[in-house]
């Protein structure tokens, strides 16, 4: 009687972890949706800087999608923010989108002074997402342990 | 067959060519090589072998019969059927022609650097002063003839060497490597985009422009055929640049500014131009045949006089039908509509009300009243039912699956 009692008060554990599961399931598809078009935005602006800074493609076209690139992915930041803010795996990934959001503006700065050696440096350089799967996968781990 | 008449077989399978591309098009081809390397191959076949069928059709009613598409639909349903199909067409052929000009003014926006919605009501004009001082001959070859500067794509595609095995895997069906939703719903706009009802309209209407007639069937087949099989090698171009260019690199298409780079891939600094100018010339073409398209059905429904190679003023209420659509249109990307968005939209809402205008064709082309020993045969049938049947699904998921995986 005693273990059922003690199973009757703890009703909500197995609840309370399926919640907690479903919730980082659901982060990490926001996580997911937002890396792909961080992940396209960085590699579009990597290709755009290597081709103006070989001069295939006109300064305007560059700045304009350089832009348009750091627009989409604060605008990510932001919306991941909004949606699952407080959760850490959600800041640290904002803040990552941030930081090469600022690196596409200093390249479309850059691409207005016509310095391509820094151009095509930055964009050999843009850092590239770290894989979702392991980051989540790792939180799997340490929320495990 | 005459020497003069090879060349006007010449001359449509070449406009047939040029005018293939539109901005429809040129999006699902890139978005489907980017983000599905080549596995979408077989949906651009599949929609290429409806749309010779679809364009045939029209085309032999025209030059039998005397009657344009949208004609034989009213007299032999009534006004009371006829008016739905013609709506739901005006309602698309409004998003459609904003996603053209759109077209022509990100273009522009590429070779000049102004934002693209600057560009929105100068191009309205040259459209419409195009439309209001050049001859029926002159839309159909002049600026499809232009178009031949998009093979430029399947240029990019052998250039760029692509793996022929992989390719040639691409044109047997397959279930989604990845994100189904998003595979579904871009394999749904590529037929929208391929099966475009105004096609149906429009040729028909231009056959009974050029006055065609019987002696004109066997010329009808071959541009349907040969003109529609080369053109859609065009868009194949486009999916296999994009897969090559863009996929490998993770390179989405959130912004056509980003399909540029299919040709710079292969032809560097003149890929950048040779796209800007291809999408212009293209887009520009559409907004053509998408205007007059409107100004045609609204007069044909209404019983008015209608027809390019007249006069404006001998045709006011056809003329004043399409400026007001160029019109309408165009306050889309005054406003700043995404182009890109809203050619997706309209590709999923054209697959929405295909089976609406698709339907009656069956009926119609099996009327002897007006096809008499030209009506279809049982293998022609055959695959018009097949098109029907997939029409009607295609309408049932276009929507949930632009919901799911439109992004």
């Amino acid at each position: 009687m005693s273990a059922l009692r003690t199973l009757g008060r703890c009703w909500p554990l197995p609840f309370l972890l399926c919640l907690a599961a479903c919730g980082a399931g659901s982060v990490c598809k926001q996580i997911a949706r937002s890396d792909k078009t961080v992940a396209s935005w960085a590699a579009t602006a990597a290709m755009v800087g290597q081709r103006w800074a070989a001069g295939d493609v006109p300064t305007s076209y560059a700045r304009n999608t350089l832009a348009k690139g750091a627009r989409q992915m604060r605008s990510e930041a932001a919306a991941l923010a909004r949606s699952a803010g407080g959760d850490p795996l959600v800041e640290t990934t904002s803040t990552r989108y941030v930081q090469l959001a600022a690196v596409l503006t200093r390249m479309e700065a850059l691409a207005g002074t016509g310095n391509k050696a820094e151009v095509a440096q930055l964009a050999a350089a843009l850092p590239t997402l770290e894989r979702l799967d392991h980051r989540c996968s790792a939180r799997g781990q340490a929320q495990a342990s | 067959m005459k020497p003069g008449k090879l060349l006007q077989v010449a001359l449509g399978v070449l406009t047939s060519i040029g005018g293939f591309l539109d901005v429809g098009a040129i999006a699902t081809a890139a978005d489907a090589g980017a983000s599905f390397r080549f596995s979408l191959l077989w949906v651009v076949l599949i929609g290429t072998i409806c749309v010779i069928f679809l364009v045939e059709m029209p085309g032999r009613l025209a030059a039998v019969s005397k009657h344009s598409y949208a004609d034989a639909v009213r007299e032999r349903f009534g006004f009371q059927f006829y008016i739905w199909p013609i709506l739901a067409e005006f309602v698309v052929d409004f998003l459609v022609l904003g996603a053209e000009i759109g077209g022509v003014c990100i273009a522009l926006q590429l070779l000049t650097g102004i934002a693209f919605h600057w560009w929105a009501i100068p191009v309205a004009l040259a459209v419409w002063l195009t439309a209001w001082l050049g001859t029926f001959d002159f839309i159909e070859n002049g600026v499809a003839l232009l178009g031949l500067i998009t093979l430029a794509f399947v240029a990019g595609a052998i250039v760029l060497h692509p793996p022929w095995g992989e390719v040639a895997r691409g044109f047997v069906p397959a279930p989604a490597p990845h994100e189904p939703a998003h595979y579904w719903f871009t394999a749904v706009s590529i037929m929208g985009a391929l099966i475009s009802p105004y096609l149906l309209y429009f040729y028909s209407s231009g056959a009974i422009e050029d006055g065609w007639g019987k002696q004109d069937l066997t010329m009808n087949r071959l541009v349907a055929g040969v003109g529609m099989s080369f053109g859609s090698l065009v868009q194949m171009g486009v999916l296999v640049t994009a897969a090559m260019v863009l996929a490998p690199r993770g390179i989405g298409v959130d912004q056509y500014g980003q399909i540029a780079l299919t040709l710079v891939g292969p032809f560097g600094k003149w890929g950048y131009y040779l796209f800007a100018v291809s999408l212009g010339i293209t887009c520009f073409g559409a907004c053509m045949e998408q205007a007059l398209e409107t100004g045609f059905i609204v007069s044909q429904a209404l019983g008015w006089n209608w027809g390019q190679s007249k006069r404006p003023v001998d045709a006011t209420r056809f003329t004043m039908a399409y400026t007001l659509s160029i019109a309408a249109s165009t306050v889309l990307m005054v406003v700043g509509i995404d182009p890109l968005k809203l050619t997706l939209f309209s590709m999923a809402l054209t697959a929405v009300m295909l089976p609406l205008v698709v339907t009656p064709l069956l009926v119609i082309m099996n009327d002897k009243h007006y096809l008499g020993e030209h009506t279809n045969g049982w293998v022609t049938n055959a695959v018009v039912g097949l098109i029907i049947g997939l029409t009607f699904v295609m309408a049932v998921v276009a929507i949930p699956l632009e919901y799911l995986g439109g992004g």
